[in-house]
């Protein structure tokens, strides 16, 4: 799965912002956190869940189940908006 | 088609007055310097988009000041400045922004502090205030676009506090925390059409985050409201 359109990510304070470049994009832009911000950068790439969970295991001192919790959540955030296609 | 320049943000604007709605910016606002910074002017394309937008009826003249707010807006964060919605008040040369989604209460604070203060609180814009950002810190200005008050000043004064307003059967101030300041800007501040402008925007709403004292105003429509919160925001250092 990759992000459908393209962005500009902003740090604000200790916020993340993405801002879409793409005009057919519905949201103009999406606020998340630092975690957010990490997963976020991967899915610029074609990516699955586990490459994510574990990347995100070697960036982060965290374990197996937070992980996958935060990946799934933010997964759900970002398909919700409907700016992730899954055939790449 | 009269073409004035106009003395916004410390910049000499040039505004075509196209449609009747420019000239009612008033004398304050005209600049004795006719050699304009840049201009800014509105076409009948830029009109009918703005009728779009608006939810009731709308003179031209009305859409073409919104208009031009508009077209202005999207050119100030490549000259380090941002229109944000919100009521800016100066006491002592110390600024303050009071903002809020609207209708939350901004102007009834305002009034309150008004009340207060008297003589000693001038408020710079009601609406629709310029941030400009320097080396120095954060200029807020006044500007013509001030809301049905009337609240407009060609003053500026220097912006130290940010403050969100929240309707509250009791009077409260405590700190916003940045992560919620960052989600208060995005919805107050002015959204450039262009995504590398908006980018830029960002990075001068860091600037606020960053530099100003931000706080949470629970406010009622009493005098004590505005006695707690200027209390909590300048230390009281007033003599009332």
């Amino acid at each position: 799965m990759k992000l459908k359109y393209n962005y500009l990510t902003n740090k604000v304070a200790d916020s993340f912002v993405a801002v879409s470049t793409d005009k057919i994009c519905e949201h103009k832009f999406i606020k998340f956190n630092e975690t957010g911000a990490f997963i976020f950068e991967m899915l610029k790439s074609d990516v699955t869940e586990d490459e994510i969970i574990s990347a995100l295991l070697k960036e982060y001192e965290i374990d197996n189940e937070t992980a996958k919790d935060s990946v799934r959540t933010f997964l759900k955030y970002v398909s919700d908006l409907g700016i992730i296609q899954y055939e790449c | 088609m009269k073409n004035t320049v106009y003395s916004i943000a410390g910049f000499n604007v040039e505004i075509k007055d196209n449609f009747g709605g420019i000239k009612s910016f008033g004398k304050k606002y005209i600049s004795p310097d006719k050699n304009a910074d840049f201009s800014v002017s509105v076409t009948k394309a830029d009109i009918i988009r703005e009728k779009e937008l608006c939810t009731s009826e709308c003179s031209a003249a009305y859409l073409e000041r919104a208009a031009a707010c508009r077209k202005l807006a999207n050119l100030l964060p490549e000259k380090d400045c941002m229109l944000i919605h919100g009521s800016v008040i100066d006491v002592n040369g110390i600024g303050t922004v009071f903002t809020a989604p609207s209708g939350t209460g901004k102007t009834t604070h305002t009034l309150l502090w008004k009340k207060l203060l008297g003589e000693k609180l001038t408020v710079i814009n009601g609406d629709k205030p310029i941030l400009r950002f320097t080396k120095d810190g954060i200029y807020a200005y006044g500007t013509p676009w001030c809301g049905k008050e009337g609240f407009s000043e060609n003053k500026y004064t220097r912006l130290k506090n940010l403050c969100l307003i929240k309707r509250s059967d009791t009077n409260r101030v405590y700190p916003l925390s940045r992560d919620e300041a960052v989600s208060v800007l995005l919805n107050e501040m002015f959204i450039p059409e262009d995504p590398y402008i908006f980018s830029k925007s960002l990075e001068l709403a860091d600037r606020i985050v960053s530099e100003c004292s931000l706080y949470t105003v629970e406010c009622n429509t009493d005098i004590e409201a505005a006695k707690i919160s200027h209390s909590a925001i300048y230390g009281g250092k007033e003599n009332l």
